[in-house]
C-alpha cells in the first residue's frame, strides 16, 4: 500500500458538508486544476454531496456514470441512517472504494486522480477509484532496438510497465513493492523481484538505501541511481537501467532485483556488474556462437576506442622503432608539412568527432544528413587535403569513433579513458599508457554493486562462471545463475 | 599520515616519470636512415660513412619514396654519424634501417667496432644484415640501379630473404655474427655483395660468403661453395642442385630443386686421431631434365639418387678442403661441435685448432630422398 507523507497539517473533518469542501479548498489553494463538483439526489434534495477531482488525472465518464448518475437519479435514497455506507456498498459502482477521514489520505488520493466524494452530515470521505489519464501507448525503445526480440518498450505509467513484466514472469513468487521517492514530487516506485530467487542481504540494502534517498524530486531513474550508487565519483555506473521488460524479466530470473519508477519508461536493476555493459538482450534471442561473436566484438571495440589513440600516439612519438617500416614510410610521408603536433591533432579532432556526435544526437533527423555531410566531407577530406591534419590521424579518429558507437552506455567512460591514456601516453609513451590502463583496471577491480564485486567472475577458472561473460554458452548449458547474487543458483530442473 | 601519504605520492610520481624516456619526437622530424655504407679513407685514419635516407614526398594523390644520400667523416664511426647532422638537419633515425655494406678494409681493420656499436647502440638493431663489398668501395653499391624497389638497402634485405630459395649466400644477421664472434671454434660468415650487369645497367647482386678468422676478413667463397657451406652449417632451406648424371657425355644435366635437408655433425676420435663425419639427408624434386633418358623409373630414379649423392658428398668434402687449405678459418663451427661434445678432448687442442682445423679430415655421407618428378611421370619424348 502506498503511504505519502504529505505536508503535515492536521485537519479534521467535520459533519458539516460546507466545512469540509472548505478544507480540501484550503490545501489547494491555489491550484485550479481541483475541481469540485456539488451535487444532490433529485428526488432528496436534503441529500448533499460533493466531490473533488483533479482535472485531467480522471476519467470522466466513471464519475458521470457510477458516482454522480446513481446517486442524483436514485428515486428512494434518502438522507438517513448510515447513508454513507449504503453509498459505498450499494450505490456506487466502481471497483475500488475507501471510506477515511484521514486528510492526508485524501489529499494523496486526490492527487494520484482518485475522486473523493463528501456527503452532508458525515465526517468521512469516500475515495473512488477514477483514474484515467492520457499515456503514451507500448512502442519499441528507439535506444535499445532488436532483430528478434520482443518490441515492447516501457511506458511513462508504472501500472502499464508492472503488468508487462507480471505477463512475462507469471509466479506469485514475483513481487511487487512500492514506495515513494521525492519529498515534493510523490513519485511511485516498485520494487520488483522473485521471492526465492532475489538474495534478501541485497534487498535489504537497497531498501536502507533509498531510505536516505531525500531529493525533492524523482523525475528519472537517474536522480536515484547516482544516490544510492556504491562509488558516487567513479565513472562507472553500478546500477543499471534498460527500457525493456524482457531485459527486467531475465534479470529477475538471474536474482537481480528492479526499480520502476513512475514517469519514466527507464528501469534499474541492481546488482550490475562491468560485464552487463557488453551483454545484449539480443544475445540471448539469437544463435549463441553469432551471440558470443557480437559480444567479443562490443568488449574489442571497447578496447579499440579507448586505446587506440593513445597507441597510436604513443607508436609515433616514442617508438617509431616498433612500427613496421613501410607504414613508418608512410605515416611519415603523411606528416610532412603537416604544422601541429600529433598530440595536438588528435586532441582537436577527438573532440571534433565528440561536438559532431553530440550536435547529432539532439537535432531532428532531417539535418543530421547535413550534419555527416560536413562532419565527413568538410572536417575528414578537406583537412587532410589542406595540410591540416594528417590522414593517419583521420583513419585513427575515425575507427575511435565508430568502435565508441558500439556500446554507447560506456561512451561516458570511453571518453574519460581515453582522455587520460592519450595524454599519460604524450607525456611517457607507451610507459604512460600501461600505467594509464593500470591504473584504471584497478578502479575497475577495487568497486562493488551493491555488494557485488563489479568485475565478478571476470577472473574466474571456472567454465561455469564463464559462461555468460565474454561469451555467451548455449542455454541448456547454463545451469547455474551468477554467484554472490543470489544463493539459489541452480537455473535448470534437476531431475 | 596524510604528510606520510603525500610525501609517498611525490616519491611515486618522481619515481614513476624518472624511470621513462622523455623522448617525445615527431616522427616528421627524423630522417629515416635506411641502410649505411662505410668506408675509410686513403690514410686509414677516418671513417667515411655514406648513409642512404628515406626521402618522402606525398602528393595530394600519392606518395613518392625515393633514397638520397649523405656522407661524413668521422675519427670513429659514432663521431662521423653524429656529424651527419650537419648535412641532414633532422637526426638520423637508425631503427629501421637494415643493411650496412662495409668495404675490404674496413672488414678487415674494423669489424669489431661496427659490432660493437649496433649492439651498445639503443637505435640499431641486431638483427641488421651486415654486407662486405667485393668492389673497392663499399658506398658504391648504395648507388647502383636497384631493380624492385628505389631504395637500394631495402633491396639488400630483399636480396637475402629471396636467397632462401636459391642458397649462394649465407642469411647472417649481426647477432648471429656476434655469437660466432665471441665463440670458440667458429669463425664468422658474411654474406658478400658485388655488382653486376643487369640490362646494360650496373646493380648490386649478392654473391657469395665473405669469410673471416676470428675479427679479421680473410676472403670470399664464391657462390657455389657457399652453398656447400650451408649444407655443412645445416643452413638449406631451398635451392637447386645441377648433377652431370653421365661420365660420357657432359651435357646431360639434371636439376634437382632441393626441398628439405638435414645435416648432421659428429666428431670422431679413434686412435687419436679426431675426425668429423657429415652426415646430410636431402629431400629433392625433378625439376628440369634436357635429355629423354627416364630417371623417374626405379631403374634410373636408383642410378640417379646414387649419382646425386656421391657428387654431393665429393662437392661438400671439396669445399671443406678449399676452406682448411686457403683459409684455415674454421667457419662450419666443428670446433664448436667437438667443444660439446667431447669437452675433455677440446681441453687438450683448443689453443693449437687453428693448426688442427687444417688438417682435419672430413667424410661426408649423403643421402637424396626424390619426393617426386613435379608435374609429369615420364620424360618428355621426342619422336622424329
Amino acid at each position: 500500500m502506498i503511504t505519502i507523507m504529505t505536508p503535515a497539517r492536521n485537519y479534521t473533518l467535520s459533519t458539516s458538508l460546507q466545512k469540509n469542501v472548505e478544507i480540501i479548498k484550503e490545501i489547494f489553494l491555489n491550484d485550479d486544476t481541483l475541481i469540485h463538483r456539488p451535487f444532490e439526489n433529485q428526488r432528496n434534495p436534503d441529500l448533499k454531496c460533493c466531490i473533488f477531482y483533479i482535472d485531467g488525472m480522471i476519467d470522466a465518464n466513471i464519475i458521470n456514470k457510477n458516482i454522480i448518475v446513481p446517486i442524483t437519479r436514485n428515486p428512494v435514497l434518502k438522507a438517513e441512517g448510515n447513508i454513507i455506507n449504503h453509498l459505498q456498498y450499494q450505490i456506487i459502482t466502481s471497483n475500488e472504494i475507501q471510506k477515511t477521514n484521514d486528510t492526508n489520505q485524501l489529499v494523496t488520493a486526490i492527487i494520484s486522480g482518485d475522486t473523493v466524494l463528501f456527503v452532508e452530515g458525515f465526517p468521512e470521505a469516500l475515495i473512488i477509484n477514477t483514474k484515467g489519464w492520457k499515456t503514451r501507448s507500448i512502442t519499441e525503445p528507439v535506444s535499445e532496438r532488436v532483430l528478434r526480440g520482443s518490441r515492447e518498450g516501457f511506458t511513462e505509467s508504472i501500472i502499464m510497465n508492472l503488468s508487462m513484466i507480471r505477463r512475462k514472469i507469471q509466479t506469485p513468487d514475483l513481487k511487487f513493492e512500492f514506495l515513494v521517492l521525492g519529498n515534493q514530487t510523490q513519485t511511485k516506485a516498485c520494487i520488483c523481484y522473485i521471492d526465492g530467487i532475489v538474495n534478501k542481504k541485497i534487498l535489504t540494502e537497497l531498501y536502507q538505501r533509498l531510505e536516505n534517498f531525500n531529493l525533492d524530486g524523482a523525475l528519472g531513474i537517474n536522480y536515484i541511481q547516482e544516490c544510492i550508487k556504491d562509488h558516487p565519483l567513479s565513472p562507472f555506473k553500478t546500477t543499471g537501467n534498460t527500457e525493456r521488460p524482457d531485459i527486467v524479466a531475465a534479470k529477475l530470473l538471474e536474482g537481480r532485483i528492479a526499480l520502476i519508477l513512475d514517469g519514466t519508461p527507464v528501469a534499474m536493476t541492481v546488482p550490475y556488474l562491468f560485464l552487463e555493459y557488453f551483454q545484449s538482450n539480443e544475445d540471448y534471442y539469437l544463435n549463441f556462437y553469432f551471440a558470443s561473436i557480437g559480444r567479443l566484438l562490443r568488449i574489442l571495440g571497447f578496447i579499440i576506442t579507448t586505446s587506440v589513440p593513445a597507441i597510436y600516439l604513443a607508436l609515433v612519438t616514442f617508438h617509431q622503432e616498433l612500427i613496421p617500416t613501410p607504414l613508418i614510410l608512410s605515416i611519415s610521408a603523411a606528416r610532412q608539412d603537416v604544422p601541429f603536433p600529433s598530440i595536438l591533432e588528435l586532441i582537436i579532432l577527438l573532440t571534433t568527432f565528440e561536438i559532431l556526435r553530440e550536435a547529432g544526437t539532439r537535432i531532428p533527423t532531417y539535418i543530421g544528413q547535413a550534419l555527416s555531410i560536413v562532419g565527413a566531407l568538410v572536417l575528414g577530406q578537406a583537412a587532410v587535403q589542406a595540410r591540416f591534419v594528417s590522414a593517419p590521424i583521420v583513419i585513427v579518429v575515425a575507427l575511435t569513433g565508430i568502435t565508441g558507437l558500439m556500446v554507447p552506455s560506456l561512451s561516458g567512460v570511453a571518453i574519460l579513458s581515453r582522455a587520460s591514456l592519450l595524454l599519460l601516453s604524450a607525456l611517457l609513451g607507451l610507459y604512460g599508457y600501461t600505467f594509464g590502463v593500470t591504473a584504471w583496471l584497478i578502479h575497475l577491480f577495487r568497486i562493488h554493486s551493491f555488494g557485488v564485486p563489479f568485475t565478478l567472475d571476470l577472473t574466474s577458472f571456472h567454465l561455469q562462471d564463464l559462461k555468460d561473460t565474454a561469451i555467451r554458452a548455449p542455454w541448456w548449458y547454463m545451469k547455474y545463475r551468477p554467484k554472490q547474487i543470489t544463493f539459489n543458483r541452480r537455473r535448470i530442473k534437476s531431475d | 599520515m596524510k604528510k606520510n601519504a603525500l610525501l609517498f605520492s611525490i616519491m611515486l610520481i618522481t619515481m614513476l616519470l624518472l624511470s621513462g624516456c622523455w623522448n617525445y619526437r615527431e616522427i616528421d622530424k627524423l630522417a629515416i636512415v635506411s641502410g649505411l655504407a662505410i668506408d675509410k679513407n686513403a690514410q686509414g685514419d677516418q671513417f667515411l660513412l655514406t648513409a642512404e635516407i628515406i626521402d618522402l614526398k606525398e602528393t595530394m594523390t600519392q606518395s613518392k619514396i625515393a633514397s638520397r644520400k649523405i656522407e661524413a667523416k668521422g675519427e670513429s664511426i659514432f663521431d662521423a654519424m653524429r656529424n651527419m647532422i650537419k648535412i641532414s638537419a633532422k637526426k638520423l633515425y637508425w631503427s629501421h634501417a637494415k643493411a650496412i655494406v662495409v668495404s675490404k678494409d674496413v672488414a678487415t681493420q674494423d669489424i669489431v667496432s661496427i659490432v660493437d656499436w649496433i649492439s651498445r647502440d639503443h637505435e640499431a638493431r641486431i638483427t641488421l644484415n651486415l654486407f662486405v663489398s667485393k668492389e673497392q668501395t663499399a658506398s658504391e653499391l648504395l648507388f647502383q640501379q636497384s631493380v624492385t624497389t628505389d631504395i637500394r638497402s631495402f633491396e639488400m634485405e630483399d636480396m637475402l630473404m629471396g636467397n632462401r630459395s636459391l642458397s649462394k649466400a649465407p642469411n647472417v644477421k649481426v647477432y648471429e655474427f656476434m655469437n660466432d664472434l665471441s665463440e670458440e671454434g667458429i669463425s664468422g660468415i658474411l654474406p658478400a655483395l658485388g655488382i653486376t650487369m643487369n640490362m646494360d645497367e650496373k646493380t648490386a647482386e649478392l654473391s657469395g660468403t665473405a669469410v673471416f678468422k676470428k675479427e679479421k676478413f680473410i676472403g670470399f667463397l664464391d657462390e657455389e661453395d657457399s652453398k656447400f657451406l650451408l649444407f655443412v652449417k645445416d643452413k638449406i632451406k631451398g635451392g637447386v642442385y645441377t648433377i652431370k648424371v653421365e661420365e660420357e657425355s657432359p651435357n646431360e644435366i639434371i636439376t634437382l630443386e632441393i626441398f628439405k635437408n638435414k645435416t648432421k655433425i659428429t666428431p670422431v676420435y679413434n686412435n687419436d686421431i679426431l675426425s668429423i663425419m657429415i652426415s646430410t639427408t636431402t629431400e629433392v624434386a625433378i625439376e628440369e631434365q634436357n635429355t629423354t633418358n627416364n630417371y623417374i623409373d626405379e631403374e634410373g630414379r636408383k642410378k640417379l639418387i646414387s649419382i646425386a649423392e656421391k657428387t654431393l658428398e665429393q662437392d661438400v668434402e671439396n669445399t671443406i678442403k678449399k676452406v682448411q687449405q686457403d683459409f684455415g678459418s674454421d667457419i662450419f663451427g666443428f670446433g664448436r661441435i667437438v667443444k660439446a661434445e667431447m669437452p675433455s678432448l677440446w681441453k687438450t687442442m683448443d689453443k693449437k685448432w687453428d693448426t688442427i682445423f687444417k688438417d682435419l679430415e672430413v667424410h661426408v655421407n649423403s643421402e637424396i630422398k626424390i619426393k617426386n618428378s613435379s608435374l609429369t611421370s615420364a620424360p618428355l619424348k621426342v619422336g622424329d
